[in-house]
C-alpha cells in the first residue's frame, strides 16, 4: 500500500467503494444498459425517461423522509396509508373551498399529525416503531376507506392538477421539480444542519447520543413527523397526478420506499444514510418497474424479478461493506 | 492435605507486553481461594486462560489429574469449570428455568423441550441452594441478587468442580451478600472449589480459606488467610512498587482558591447527601470500590440520572441539572466509563464524534460551517496526537487510547469548566495513558476543575491534588495528596467504613 497523507480520509479503495455506495450507481447504470439493449430505443426515449421521473416522484419524496427515519434506527410502515388519506383529504378540501393552499396544508398537515402520533407512541409509550406504524398503517388505511365510503373524489381544480401532478414546465414534468426540491432540502438538512448529524448519532448509538446531550426522544419524534409530512405531500401529488383522491393510493409504497433507501446505502441498523443514494435507489426501482412493463412481463413476473433485484443489489452492497470493515 | 483439583503452572501470556510471567495457581477440593491483585496484575487473564477464552503461550493446566487445554468457554464448561460473570449473562426475557437450562434443555422422547422436567429440575437446584424463587419467574422481574443466584444455579446445573466468582458482590446489597456467602459455605461443604476474585478485602477475609496474590503478572504469595491482616494483603498486592509507569506526581503550580464546582447535599439514588467543593485549577480524585456509587455521582453531575435533591454550583452560580443538555450548558462534561457504549458512535468518523456536542457553535444561522468543523477536529488530532489516517476515519478502527482521546476532544470542544472523567485510562496502553494524564493536567492548569474517578491508584496519586473517598454512596474521606504517602494507604481508605 502506498503511504497515505494524513487528513485525506479517503483510505483504501474498498472503503471508497462502501463510502460512496457505488453499488447503487453501478446497479443503476447496468440496469439502464441492459434494458436499452433488450428493449431498444423506446426505453431511452425522452418521453419514457420523463415518464419514469413522474412515476418515481412520490417514492423519491417519501424516500427522503425515510432516510432520516432509518438513519435514526426507526422505521415507518404507515406512509403508504398516509398518502391515500392525504390525497382524499386534499381532494375534499379543494373541492369544498376552492383553495389549493387549504388542500395542501390539509394533506401535508394530516401526514405530519400521524407522524407525530407515531413518534410519541414510539418514545412516550416505548413501543417499537415497527409495531406502532404497523398499527397506524392499518388505522389510516381504514380511515381512508371510511371517509368517503370507498368512493373516489375527483378534483375539478385544473390549476391544482397541473401544478401538483400532470403539468410540465419547460417540457419537464412538474413532479420532477417537486422531487428535486425535497431532495435538495433533505440533503442540506441531513448534511449541513446540526439536526441531520443528531439524527445519525441517535441511530448510530442512542446511549452515546444521550451521553452527548442529544434529546434522542425529540429527534425520534421529529423524524417520524417529517416522514409523515412528506408522505402527506406525496399523497397530495398522487391526487394531482390522478386528478382525484382514492383510498387505494400508495398500497405497498412503504416497502418500495424502504427498499429504495436501503438500496441507496442506508443501513437498516441506523447511523448512516445519504439522500442522493436514496433518490438513486428510488430511480433504480422506477427504471426496473418501467423496463419490466415495457418488456411485456406479466404482473406476476414483474413482482418476482423486482424482488430478486432488490435482494441481489443489497446483498452485493452489504458484502462489500463487510469486507471493508 | 488432599490432592489439588486444579493446578496451573508456568503460565505465560503476552499481548504485545507480557501480562502473565510464569504464573501458577492451585485449587484444593472444597476451598474458597481468593485471587487478588491490582488492575493489570493478570488475574482476569489467568482466569480467561483457565476458562478457554485465551490460549496460554506456555504453561500446563492439570484438572482432576488430567492435562487439559480448553479452546473455548464451552469446552471448559464441559470440563467442569464454570464462571459467574461480573456482568450477569442471563437473558432477561426468559424464565429462571429457561435460563438455567439454556442450550441444555431436557427433551421429551419426541425431541420437544420437556418444560415440566425443566421447571422441576430447576426448582430442585434452587432448593438445594435454599433460594426461594419460582423457576417460572421471568428474569427481568428479579433483583440483581436473585439473578446472581440463578447464575450460580445455572453453573451448578451440570457437574461443576471449579466455580469462578468474578467480583460477585459488586452490585449486591449487604443482605444479598449475606445470602451469597451462605450459599458459598454450602457449596464448600459439597466439595465445590471456588476461585473468588474481588477487590473487597473485608469479604475476602470473611469467606476465603487461602489467597493468591498476583502483581505484574507474577505470583507474590499463596498462603492460608488465617493470620493475615488487611495491611498484609494490601502491601503484598502493591509491593514496594518500582514500576516506572511514567506516571509520577508533578508539582502543580496552580494555587487553587476560588471554588469552581460546589456540590451541596446532593442526594444520589437514595444514598446519603453528598457535599464537596472543587476549586479552580484543582484535580480531585474520587476513589471507591466497584459499586460504591462513584459512577452514579458522576452521572448525577452530568444529568444522566439527575440527583433527587441538593444544589450544584458552577463558578459560584447555582445550576439546575435535569438532563445532559443542562449539564453541558452549565459547563460540565463527562468522559464516561464505557467509552465504546456511552462515549462514541463507533460507526462514525473521528470528525463526526468530536463535533456532535458543538454543532450549535459550529453553525451559522442554518448551515454547519464544515470548514470550521474540520479545523477544530484537526487541531485536536494534532494537539492530542490522535493516531488516525485522518479526521474521516471510522473510530471503531482506532486503538483504545486514541478512541479515548477522541472522547476527551469531543468534550473539550465545548470548553467546559468542570470535567468529570470516569476511569479515563482503563484498558489503555501506557504511552496513551501518560498523554491523557498530561491533557488532564493542562486542562486544570487553565483554571478549570477536574473530578477523576479511577481504580488505578498509582495514576490517581500521580494526578490528583486531593482525593475523595466514597463508600456505599457516602463520602468517607477527603484526603489531601500530601497526606497520602502510598497507594497502600489509599487502598486501605476505600476498604473501611467510617
Amino acid at each position: 500500500m502506498p503511504s497515505k497523507s494524513p487528513g485525506n480520509g479517503l483510505g483504501k479503495p474498498a472503503s471508497f467503494f462502501a463510502r460512496h455506495n457505488v453499488i447503487v450507481y453501478l446497479a443503476f447504470v447496468l440496469t439502464v444498459i441492459l434494458f436499452s439493449i433488450v428493449l431498444g430505443p423506446k426505453f431511452l426515449s425522452l418521453n419514457n425517461v420523463l415518464n419514469i421521473t413522474r412515476q418515481t416522484a412520490m417514492i423519491s419524496i417519501m424516500a427522503v423522509g425515510m432516510t432520516f427515519v432509518i438513519g435514526a434506527a426507526q422505521i415507518d410502515l404507515s406512509i403508504g396509508s398516509i398518502t391515500a388519506f392525504a390525497a382524499l383529504l386534499a381532494a375534499m378540501l379543494i373541492n369544498a373551498t376552492g383553495s389549493i393552499a387549504i388542500g395542501l396544508v390539509g394533506g401535508v398537515g394530516f401526514g405530519a399529525v400521524v407522524g407525530a402520533v407515531n413518534g410519541y407512541l414510539i418514545t412516550w409509550a416505548g413501543i417499537p416503531a415497527f409495531l406502532v406504524t404497523l398499527g397506524t398503517m392499518s388505522i389510516v388505511r381504514g380511515g381512508a376507506m371510511w371517509i368517503t365510503n370507498m368512493a373516489a373524489v375527483p378534483i375539478q381544480n385544473k390549476t391544482f392538477n397541473f401544478y401538483f401532478g400532470t403539468g410540465d414546465l419547460f417540457r419537464i414534468p412538474i413532479l420532477l421539480y417537486w422531487t428535486v426540491l425535497f431532495a435538495v432540502l433533505g440533503y442540506f438538512l441531513l448534511n449541513h444542519l446540526p439536526f441531520g448529524r443528531k439524527v445519525l448519532a441517535t441511530g448510530g448509538n442512542v446511549t452515546a447520543a444521550r451521553f452527548t446531550g442529544i434529546n434522542t426522544d425529540a429527534i425520534k419524534v421529529k423524524v417520524m413527523l417529517m416522514c409523515g409530512a412528506l408522505a402527506g405531500m406525496a399523497g397530495v401529488l398522487y391526487a394531482g397526478r390522478m386528478q382525484a383522491g382514492r383510498y387505494t393510493y400508495g398500497t405497498g409504497d412503504e416497502m418500495s420506499v424502504i427498499a429504495a433507501v436501503i438500496l441507496g446505502g442506508t443501513s437498516m441498523a441506523g447511523g448512516n444514510g445519504t439522500i442522493v443514494g436514496s433518490i438513486m435507489g428510488s430511480l433504480l426501482m422506477g427504471v426496473i418497474n418501467n423496463g419490466l412493463v415495457l418488456g411485456g412481463l406479466s404482473v406476476a413476473q414483474q413482482s418476482i424479478v423486482r424482488g430478486a433485484i432488490i435482494i441481489i443489489a443489497t446483498a452485493i452492497g452489504s458484502r462489500s461493506n463487510q469486507r471493508t470493515n | 492435605m488432599s490432592e489439588p483439583i486444579l493446578t496451573m503452572t508456568g503460565i505465560c501470556k503476552t499481548f504485545g507486553v507480557p501480562v502473565l510471567k510464569d504464573a501458577h495457581f492451585e485449587l484444593l477440593p472444597g476451598e474458597v481461594h481468593a485471587l487478588v491483585g491490582g488492575n493489570g496484575a493478570g488475574k482476569s487473564t489467568l482466569m480467561k486462560i483457565l476458562t478457554g477464552v485465551y490460549r496460554p503461550d506456555a504453561g500446563r493446566i492439570v484438572l482432576g489429574g488430567n492435562d487439559v487445554s480448553f479452546h473455548s468457554y464451552e469446552e471448559a464448561s464441559a470440563g467442569g469449570v464454570r464462571m459467574i460473570f461480573q456482568e450477569l449473562s442471563n437473558i432477561p426475557t426468559m424464565t429462571v428455568a429457561e435460563n438455567i437450562f439454556l442450550n441444555s434443555e431436557p427433551k421429551t422422547r419426541h425431541g420437544l423441550i420437556d418444560k415440566e422436567r425443566m421447571n422441576r429440575d430447576a426448582k430442585a437446584l434452587l432448593d438445594d441452594l435454599e433460594v426461594d424463587i419460582d423457576p417460572r419467574t421471568r428474569i427481568s422481574t428479579l433483583g440483581v441478587g436473585y439473578c446472581q443466584m440463578v447464575e450460580i444455579a445455572k453453573a451448578l446445573s451440570r457437574e461443576a468442580s471449579v466455580l469462578i466468582l468474578d467480583e460477585p458482590t459488586a452490585s449486591l446489597s449487604d443482605p444479598e451478600v449475606a445470602v451469597l456467602f451462605s450459599i458459598i459455605e454450602r457449596l464448600k461443604k459439597r466439595g465445590v472449589s471456588m476461585v473468588y476474585i474481588s477487590h473487597r478485602m473485608n469479604e475476602i477475609m470473611t469467606i476465603a480459606d487461602r489467597i493468591t496474590i498476583l502483581r505484574d503478572g507474577a505470583n507474590v504469595v499463596t498462603r492460608p488467610l488465617a493470620g493475615m491482616t488487611l495491611n498484609d494483603i494490601i502491601s503484598n498486592m502493591l509491593g514496594f512498587t518500582s514500576q516506572s509507569h511514567g506516571l509520577e506526581w508533578k508539582p502543580r503550580n496552580t494555587v487553587a482558591v476560588e471554588p469552581m464546582l460546589e456540590v451541596r447535599d446532593l442526594v444520589v439514588g437514595g444514598a446519603e447527601p453528598i457535599s464537596f467543593t472543587i476549586k479552580k485549577g484543582e484535580i480531585v480524585g474520587l476513589a471507591g470500590l466497584l459499586g460504591s456509587g462513584r459512577s452514579e455521582l458522576a452521572e448525577a453531575l452530568f444529568g444522566i440520572a439527575p440527583a433527587s435533591s441538593g444544589k450544584i454550583l458552577v463558578d459560584e452560580k447555582e445550576v439546575r441539572i435535569r438532563n445532559v443538555a443542562n449539564a453541558i450548558e452549565a459547563g460540565i462534561a463527562l468522559v464516561p466509563e464505557d467509552r465504546r457504549r456511552q462515549g462514541l458512535v463507533l460507526g462514525h468518523s473521528v470528525r463526526e464524534n468530536i463535533i456532535t456536542p458543538v454543532l450549535k457553535d459550529l453553525s451559522g444561522r442554518f448551515l454547519i460551517r464544515h470548514r470550521d468543523a474540520d479545523s477544530l477536529v484537526d487541531r485536536f488530532i494534532r494537539e492530542f496526537n490522535v493516531k488516525t489516517d485522518g479526521r474521516d476515519k471510522v473510530v471503531s478502527l482506532l486503538s483504545g487510547g486514541n478512541q479515548q482521546k477522541v472522547v476527551i476532544s469531543k468534550w473539550l470542544s465545548i470548553q467546559p469548566k468542570v470535567l468529570v472523567l470516569d476511569e479515563p485510562t482503563a484498558g489503555i496502553d501506557i504511552n496513551a495513558k501518560a498523554e491523557i494524564v498530561e491533557i488532564i493536567r493542562t486542562f486544570a492548569d487553565e483554571g478549570n476543575a477536574v473530578l477523576m474517578i479511577s481504580s488505578e491508584f498509582m495514576e490517581m496519586l500521580a494526578v490528583c491534588d486531593r482525593i475523595l473517598v466514597i463508600y456505599n454512596g457516602r463520602l468517607t474521606g477527603d484526603i489531601p495528596r500530601d497526606a497520602i504517602s502510598s497507594e497502600e494507604e489509599l487502598q486501605h481508605a476505600i476498604q473501611v467504613t467510617r
